[in-house]
């Protein structure tokens, strides 16, 4: 059986990287006594995938795992179990089963949702974003494994808008899963640069994902659609 | 202090995750609601430190008092410590994040003689005063223990007091002295006599330390009333009543050892000359088969660990490991719980160990022969035979292993060419051996990996007495066996004969080595282990600046009748047992294991019934 699980990364635990999390992720399952599959093979590993790692420092409302189950267990029992024995900052809000057969999470999930938040008010900040997008062409030197590759950061961004305080906080909706995808805080460094206040990115800000939603018959929706009946 | 700023400090350094705490496990404690608060303090960074078992047992035992929170603290990576500088921030606990200067106690544990600068800067990161007679009513007392307490003389002057030996018993006897302290009220010296009461504790302060012409120390006395002239060291009776955590931190960070550690017994019987645990952690105490394996469920269950280790110094030694190793799978290796025996000696390695722990996971085998011939194991009464190592090699290989390890050291005392050129015949041997099982039962891709330590005379040994290699020795010594050892499928490491000079300095280094820690700290040595950020120069200057000569305390042959800075300290075996053992060394003559009969260390003196 596949379940599928949503959960939400806040506070202290942010700070994890995503091989972190996934240390912290099996043995939660072990402690809660849920029986995972394992691989076949010379040395078998628990079966969960995950969608798109959280970049270190990040929080998020909505993001998603997949696990492969040996024998059945009810998917609200399997929430319940793992928030019972997670660390702190970890919750499951979601689980449903899925078809063994559906794709994985990570080629399904292409667009990320961010809501950047500055420390300290920035009057400039909405013309900043207005400016970001009257852009055709803003180039990029994307770091990879075999060195840099030049994109185009403007055709990274879905949209780009002020949030509920336009002179600390904007939303934005990024390419998710592919060569195009890149890191919020590189977008957020480019709307500050167009802000004018080159430099004060180092001042502080706070990035939490709001959502992680792939395309599915002429719509973004998210990975919890590909529940069951 | 606005606490919101540690997150944007951590969220800008490398590896966020060593200041973050949060861990499953982490005992939370509202701190207005204890009477003592315990900052464990580990010199050297997250991984290293939560990878140590003691830190684990003290930290879950102390969190067990209901007027106690103890919370840990790490020493701060460079990069972090630039940004709290930076920023003004203190150094603070994992738990709630306050400033350890507010604790009552800040405890150090002392595993080696490198992080000794760490300790240094992390009073500084602090703020606490870092001599101890600066401190005042408003400073938390500062604590040590661990290995090197045993001779932390070099850290006298920045410590209050030094638990020696096991801590469980003392460190709750020590808790309870201060709380009758604190209620009856008096400055700091009335709770540091009333510690010194305590069988375990040594005051540094109450001793006075004199010194002759050539730099010798003449005597270490008290220098007040009520003192003990020797402090003696605690051991902890019966390892099945003594306090073990059934749940323990459980990192999100990969830490160096990361796996539940199950200690099977303490101490050790084989006697090997240079080994400073294997006299000071006497004597042997098993922890019965039951309660390991009631521990071994709960722990299982506690942390959703996938890997455990069986801990002690010589785990082939543990009475029932049979037993306890084919226990501990029958019950957990459905669970997917994989079990390694890091320790293990060849002189106990059974074939069938081998393939019981292989049933769930293939890991690479350590063989410690330590010297490369007969002769020079004998000085160093390393009781392993070639013989035994052929035969333990031929089982490993046959069992199919492919990838070994053998570990000696150079440097060790009578060593000559011959025995370096033992190292390259045991290293051939081994190829022999694996070449000597039929192709098609043998694994393929044959590693063999030698590596060399420097010898380093530690205080509490049957070395202690004895001067250490030079650096260009060692140097000469590891430049020959790079030679003898060009062979196909063997690979050499060595170990850097600088850091290990430094090391023996500090080991037996004596109260004056203090103002020589200062300046070193002062130019910037930090992190001394790591070898990015030693730097031999600095230390030799810091010895230039103090007036005192490194060689001294590394290559200076010490007579019988010295008084050495160490003295006053009783670890229960005695400076007479430890001479006769050097001689018998010097005379290539073997001690046997004390298990087959006494060979009067002087431990019993510690209490009734312990061996
Ligand atoms: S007193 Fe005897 S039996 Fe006990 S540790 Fe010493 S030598 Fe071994």
């Amino acid at each position: 059986m596949r379940v599928l699980l949503e959960y939400m990364i806040g506070g202290r635990v942010r700070f994890i990287s995503h091989l972190d999390f996934m240390r912290a992720m099996q043995r939660t399952i072990r402690r809660a006594g849920i029986p995972i599959a394992y691989s076949e093979g010379f040395n078998p590993h628990p079966r969960l995938s995950f969608g798109l790692p959280l970049p270190v420092g990040v929080t998020s409302s909505a993001e998603y795992m997949d696990i492969i189950l040996d024998g059945p267990m009810d998917t609200e029992e399997v929430r319940l179990r793992l928030n019972t024995h997670l660390p702190k900052g970890i919750v499951v809000t979601a689980a449903a089963e899925i078809s063994p057969s559906a794709p994985s999470l990570m080629s399904l999930i292409r667009r990320a949702d961010y809501r950047i938040i500055l420390d300290t008010a920035l009057p400039g900040l909405d013309s900043g974003i207005q400016l970001f997008l009257q852009q055709v062409e803003i180039p990029y030197d994307k770091p990879g494994k075999k060195g840099t590759s030049r994109i185009n950061l403007r055709d990274s961004v879905f949209s780009l808008e002020p949030g509920e305080d336009a002179t600390k906080e904007f939303l934005v909706s990024l390419k998710a899963g592919d060569s195009g995808s890149v890191k919020p805080e590189i977008i957020a460094g480019k709307v500050l640069e167009f802000t004018g206040a080159e430099g004060t990115v180092d001042t502080g800000l706070s990035i939490h994902r709001t959502g992680l939603y792939m395309y599915k018959g002429g719509q973004w929706v998210t990975p919890m659609m590909l529940k069951e009946g | 202090m606005n606490k919101g700023q540690i997150d944007k400090i951590i969220g800008r350094v490398s590896k966020p995750v060593r200041y973050m705490g949060n861990e499953y496990n982490m005992v939370e404690k509202n701190p207005a609601s204890v009477q003592i608060r315990f900052a464990f303090a580990f010199p050297d960074v997250y991984e290293i430190g939560m990878s140590h078992l003691g830190m684990k047992i003290l930290y879950h035992l102390l969190n067990e008092r209901e007027d106690t929170y103890c919370e840990r603290v790490f020493a701060p990576w460079p990069d972090m410590e630039a940004r709290m500088r930076e920023a003004d921030l203190p150094l603070f606990a994992l738990e709630t994040r306050d400033p350890v200067s507010e604790f009552d106690f800040v405890g150090f544990t002392l595993q080696y003689e490198l992080s000794y600068t760490n300790v240094l800067n992390m009073l500084d990161l602090a703020r606490i005063p870092l001599l101890a007679r600066d401190r005042t009513l408003d400073d938390p007392f500062v604590i040590a223990g661990g290995p090197c307490a045993y001779n932390c003389e070099p850290l006298a002057d920045f410590l209050d007091l030094v638990a020696l030996g096991e801590g469980e018993e003392l460190i709750e006897d020590l808790l309870d002295a201060y709380r009758e302290w604190k209620a009856d009220g008096g400055d700091r010296d009335a709770f540091l006599l009333k510690a010194a009461q305590i069988p375990g504790i040594y005051v540094p302060k109450f001793y006075d330390v004199e010194y002759m012409d050539n730099g010798q120390v003449k005597a270490v006395k008290p220098n007040r009333a009520g003192i003990p002239d020797r402090v003696q060291k605690r051991v902890v009776k019966d390892l099945d009543r003594v306090y073990f955590p059934d749940k323990i931190i459980v990192p999100f960070m990969d830490i160096v050892h990361d796996r539940i550690m199950l200690e099977i017994f303490r101490g050790c019987t084989k006697g090997c000359r240079f080994c400073q645990a294997g006299m000071i952690y006497r004597p042997v105490r098993e922890r019965s088969l039951e309660t390991l394996l009631d521990l071994a469920d709960k722990l299982i269950k506690n942390t959703g660990y996938e890997e455990m280790s069986l801990s002690s110094l010589s785990t082939g030694d543990y009475s029932r490991l049979e037993d306890l190793v084919r226990d501990l799978m029958a019950r957990h290796s459905s669970e997917r719980v994989s079990l390694s025996l890091p320790s293990l000696r060849l002189d106990s390695f059974a074939k069938e160990y081998i393939e019981q722990v292989q049933r769930v996971k293939k890991t690479g085998l350590t063989f410690a022969p330590e010297a490369g011939t007969q002769r020079l194991r004998d000085v160093i009464n390393k009781g392993i035979t070639r013989e035994d190592l052929r035969r333990s090699l031929t089982d490993a290989f046959g069992s199919g292993w492919s990838n070994v390890k053998l570990y000696f050291m150079i440097g060790l005392p009578t060593e000559t060419d011959e025995d370096l050129k033992g190292i390259a015949d045991l290293a051939n041997m081994a190829i022999d051996c694996y070449y000597g099982i039929e192709k098609d039962k043998r694994e393929k891709g044959l590693k063999i990996t030698v590596s060399t330590s420097s010898f380093v005379p530690k205080p509490f040994t049957p070395f202690q007495w004895e001067p250490q290699d030079t650096i260009d020795r060692l140097r000469e010594k590891q430049h020959m066996l790079q030679k003898l050892l060009k062979l196909k499928h063997v690979e050499y490491n060595w170990h850097d004969p600088e850091t290990s000079f430094l090391e023996a300095v500090l080991a037996r280094g004596d109260r004056r080595i203090g103002q020589v820690l200062f300046t070193a700290w002062q130019n910037g040595a930090r992190f001394d282990s790591w070898a990015e950020y030693f730097s031999l120069d600095r230390w030799i200057d810091a010895f230039a600046g103090c007036g005192l000569d490194p060689a001294f305390y590394a290559h200076r042959k010490r007579s019988r009748d010295e008084v050495l800075p160490w003295d006053h300290i009783d670890t229960g075996v005695t400076k007479a047992f430890l001479w006769n053992e050097y001689m018998k060394a010097l005379n290539e003559e073997t001690t046997p294991d004390c298990r087959l009969g006494c060979t009067g260390c002087g431990v019993r003196r510690l209490g009734e019934g312990l061996c």
